[in-house]
Formats: structure tokens, C-alpha cells, sequence
């Protein structure tokens, strides 16, 4: 309950708690979370620790008072009337929320319209496990440009600034992360209501 | 939230086990039943009753497989089919014994027998693995693990300990180079780790370097203490690292191990329908 308040993630309305104790290090929740959001997971399995067995990870938590909101000068970080804080289509990619999010939960990214791939060899090398590495997480950003094939990255255009952070799959009826942990150790929880419970029990 | 509130747990969960429980329990019955009324083979109309049933449910089980690479859709909790599995898993294991009338009879029945305990076996031993091995991993443990970081850490962690040995005097870089680099450069998985304590590996590491130390006679005991440090720290990760390799080859060996005895029960079956 300290590391809660000490945290300051008491304030916060959702956040994802990852129980080790259950984690079998699958990585479903990123590829979930990639799957739904154009192949790039808005969420980084590494964190801190709230106690021995609870990661919180790198993944917006929907503050009651989102500074990233208030500090925004165009106006493109929005509560949806759910509760989500997401980002508006108009984000400039200014930097302005990832400096003020106390948490470090936004990240600013260069992205190239051209840069996704779908389809059936994506599903099929998930099907089979093939897909080898995890999907690439906002951070890893620098990363995307590595295929040494000059022409096709020149082919690209030019770069789009965009600030990157979980939106609570508003898009969707379900977290794609806890929906599709096989064994219930991604939880998405009201951490002052979680919390209680849990003191009060102990 | 409206999700907050669909992300708590579902309540059905907590009844899978007593379903299945009470399920098996009668199909225990109706075969102990019908063993009273004479003899049951796999030919009979109870036996091919209980081979159809565990083989379509063996064909839902290979589903949760599927399930689990499709995440646009809303096909329920990818935990919830998880649990269906194991208790599925457990009812197919059932019928399919029942079917065999528990005896290995003919070549090729014996030979699919074979493969479905080896299933059976694998399943159960994942589903331990899984229960366990995570709960291994979190102990003591402060620091979250990333597949992606492990390797860059390992590098790292040796060119940190050979900063140091390098400040050190030449004896003491020959002992390092002899007797800990390799130690601290070797990333193999250590077996014996599998169900030790993350304390117990920490006590095992300063007492194999307590000896070094001593055998050799360093004078350089800050500098041992320093890539002591070190090593523990790798020896740590290989601890965790071991555990989610256990996790990840467990599944390539399930999964093919499923899918051949998938393979083998259809030409079971089309034999069976063609003789
Ligand atoms: S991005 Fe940071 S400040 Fe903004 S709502 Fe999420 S956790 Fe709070
Ligand atoms: S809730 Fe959705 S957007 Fe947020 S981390 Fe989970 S899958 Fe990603
Ligand atoms: S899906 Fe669940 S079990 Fe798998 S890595 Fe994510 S939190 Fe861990």
C-alpha cells in the first residue's frame, strides 16, 4: 500500500499490474497489444516493482489528474466520457506529455506511413510461434530503420512525429493485454480500490 | 470504468473444476456400468460413443493454440481457454482410456496410445511448469526480466568484470582469466538451478568464489568482491533466463507432440472406417 502511495499511482484510475508470481513470460500481452495498435505495442513489459510479485509496467495508468493532458498546448490529449485519456489524431508530436507524465508512460515517435505490415504470414507465424522476437515497443522506435535495404528506406516518407501511449483499446470492447494473458497474471485495476482489498484481507 | 469492471475475474472460472469433476465421475460410472454388462471394447457402441467424443475434444483442445494467435477477435478470455484446456484435457484423457478399454491392443492403436500419454504426460508436466516456475522466478526477485535485455546484460556484465580485473595486478589477471572470466562469460543454463531458491544460487556463487580466493591467495579482495558481485548478478539472470527458455521449449515440444498424435488419430479413424 506504501509503494502505491509512494509511487503516486494511488491517484491513477486504471492501472496494469503484472502478478510475476503468474507471469509465464509468454509475451501475449505485447503481440495483443501490437496486434491491436498497427503492429506496434503501446506497452513495455519492464518497470517497477510495487512489491515482491506486482510489475507495474510501462503503460499508461489514466490519471485522475493527468498532467500529460493538462500540459498539452494543442489540445490533442482528450478523456473519453469511459474514462480513457488518449491522443487526438491533431498531436503534433510536440514531446510536451512525455516530459510531463510522471511516470514515463508516453513516448514520442517517428512514424512512417508505410511501415505496417498484416495479413495471413502474420497470423500464421503466430500460429506456429515463429515470430521469434517480441513486437517492437515504442521505444524501440530507432529500431524500425534496420534492414539495411537503403533503397526501401529512402523509398519511405518522411517521418511523422507522434507521442505513443496505451488508450485502454478504446477502439475496442476489450484490453487486448489482459484478454489475452493465458494465465490471469495481467490485471487492469483501480489501484486505491485493489489496494484496500488487498490490505484489508491481509 | 466500464472494461476495469470486465476485467474481474469471471465468476465461471471457479466452476470449471467442479463441472469436469462431475462429469468424469459419471463417466466413470456409466463405465464401470457397462463393464458389468459385458464386455466393452473399443468396437462397441459405447467405446466408438467414447472414441468420437475424445476425439472432437481433442480437436477443441488444439484450438487454444489458434485461439491464442488471433487477438482482433472476441472469442473470450484467452485465460478463460486456458482453463478449458486443462479441464478439457483432463475429460479427453477419460474417454480416450475408456476407448481403449485401458489395454494396448494392435500395432497402430498402441503406437497413438503411446503418443496421447505422451500428450497426456507433457500436459501435465506444463501445467506444473506453469504453476511453479513463475513463482520460482518472482522470488527474491526485485528486478523484472525482458527476454530482449538478458543478452545485452550478459555483455555487459563481462566487460564490466574485465574493466576490473584489468586494474588489478598480472597475477590476479591470470587467475581472473583462468578461473572467472569463463565462468562469468558462459551463458549455458544451469539444470541444477531449475527448482533451487534464488538465495541458495547466490550462496552457491560466494562460495565457489570464497575458494578461488582462498586456492589462489588474491591480495586483490576488493576487486574479487567487485566481480563477485558481477557474477552473481549473471549467474541470476541465467537463473531466471533458464526458467523462461523451460517455458518456451516446453511448448515446442507439446505442441508438434499434439499435432502428430492429432495427424495419427485421423488415420486411426480412416482405417477404422475403411476396414
Ligand atoms: S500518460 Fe502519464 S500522466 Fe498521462 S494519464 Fe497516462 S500515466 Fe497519467
Ligand atoms: S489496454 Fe490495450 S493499449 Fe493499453 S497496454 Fe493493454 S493492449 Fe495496449
Ligand atoms: S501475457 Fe500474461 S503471462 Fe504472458 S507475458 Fe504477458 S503478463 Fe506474462
Amino acid at each position: 500500500m506504501r509503494a502505491t502511495v509512494e509511487t503516486g499511482i494511488i491517484q491513477t484510475r486504471a492501472a496494469l499490474i503484472i502478478d510475476l508470481s503468474r507471469c509465464v513470460q509468454c509475451d501475449n500481452c505485447l503481440e495483443a497489444c501490437a496486434a491491436l495498435h498497427d503492429g506496434r505495442s503501446l506497452l513495455v513489459r519492464k518497470g517497477s516493482m510495487l512489491n515482491n510479485f506486482n510489475l507495474l509496467p510501462t503503460s499508461c495508468m489514466h490519471c485522475d489528474d493527468p498532467t500529460c493532458m493538462t500540459k498539452c498546448p494543442t489540445g490533442a490529449i482528450t478523456r473519453d466520457v469511459t474514462g480513457e485519456i488518449y491522443h487526438k489524431d491533431s498531436c503534433i508530436g510536440c514531446g510536451s506529455c512525455a516530459q510531463n507524465c510522471p511516470f514515463g508512460n508516453i513516448v514520442i515517435v517517428d512514424v512512417h506511413e508505410d511501415e505496417q505490415k498484416h495479413g495471413l504470414m502474420l497470423w500464421f507465424s503466430r500460429l506456429f510461434g515463429l515470430n521469434g522476437k517480441s513486437p517492437p515497443g515504442p521505444i524501440e522506435n530507432e529500431k524500425t530503420d534496420t534492414t539495411g535495404d537503403k533503397r526501401a528506406v529512402a523509398r519511405r516518407r518522411k517521418p511523422r512525429k507522434k507521442a505513443y501511449k496505451c488508450d485502454m483499446c478504446r477502439d475496442h470492447t476489450y484490453m487486448g493485454c489482459v484478454y489475452n494473458c493465458p494465465t490471469g497474471a495481467a490485471k487492469r485495476v483501480n489501484p486505491a480500490k485493489f489496494f484496500t482489498e488487498i490490505a484489508s484481507a491481509l | 470504468m466500464k472494461k476495469l469492471q470486465q476485467a474481474e475475474p469471471h465468476i465461471l472460472r471457479s466452476k470449471w473444476p467442479l463441472l469436469f469433476a462431475m462429469i468424469t465421475i459419471l463417466l466413470s460410472v456409466s463405465y464401470y456400468f457397462f463393464i458389468r454388462q459385458g464386455a466393452v471394447g473399443s468396437g462397441s457402441t459405447a467405446g466408438i460413443f467414447w472414441g468420437v467424443s475424445g476425439l472432437v475434444i481433442a480437436i477443441i483442445l488444439a484450438g487454444y493454440r489458434i485461439r491464442r494467435s488471433l487477438y482482433n477477435l472476441r472469442l473470450g478470455s484467452l485465460s478463460g481457454w486456458l482453463q478449458a484446456h486443462i479441464y478439457l484435457g483432463v475429460l479427453c484423457s477419460v474417454l480416450i482410456f475408456m476407448h481403449s478399454g485401458f489395454r494396448f491392443t494392435g500395432i497402430f492403436s498402441s503406437f497413438l496410445l503411446c503418443l496421447f500419454l505422451l500428450v497426456v504426460v507433457s500436459g501435465i508436466v506444463g501445467a506444473l511448469l506453469y504453476r511453479t516456475i513463475p513463482f520460482f522466478m518472482a522470488q527474491h526477485s526485485n528486478v523484472s526480466f525482458a527476454h530482449e535485455d538478458v543478452m545485452r546484460r550478459f555483455g555487459e556484465l563481462l566487460e564490466e568484470a574485465d574493466g576490473l580485473a584489468l586494474e588489478a595486478s598480472g597475477e590476479f589477471l591470470n587467475i581472473y582469466k583462468s578461473r572467472i572470466r569463463p565462468l562469468i562469460k558462459s551463458k549455458s543454463p544451469r539444470w541444477r538451478y531449475l527448482f533451487m531458491d534464488e538465495v541458495e544460487v547466490i550462496g552457491k556463487c560466494e562460495q565457489y568464489l570464497e575458494l578461488v580466493a582462498r586456492q589462489t591467495g588474491a591480495r586483490e579482495i576488493y576487486c574479487l568482491h567487485m566481480i563477485c558481485a558481477l557474477y552473481i548478478e549473471k549467474e541470476k539472470l541465467i537463473y531466471k533466463w533458464g526458467k523462461a527458455l523451460l517455458l518456451r521449449g516446453w511448448l515446442n515440444f507439446h505442441v508438434p507432440l499434439t499435432m502428430a498424435m492429432l495427424t495419427a488419430a485421423m488415420f486411426h479413424v480412416i482405417s477404422i472406417m475403411y476396414y
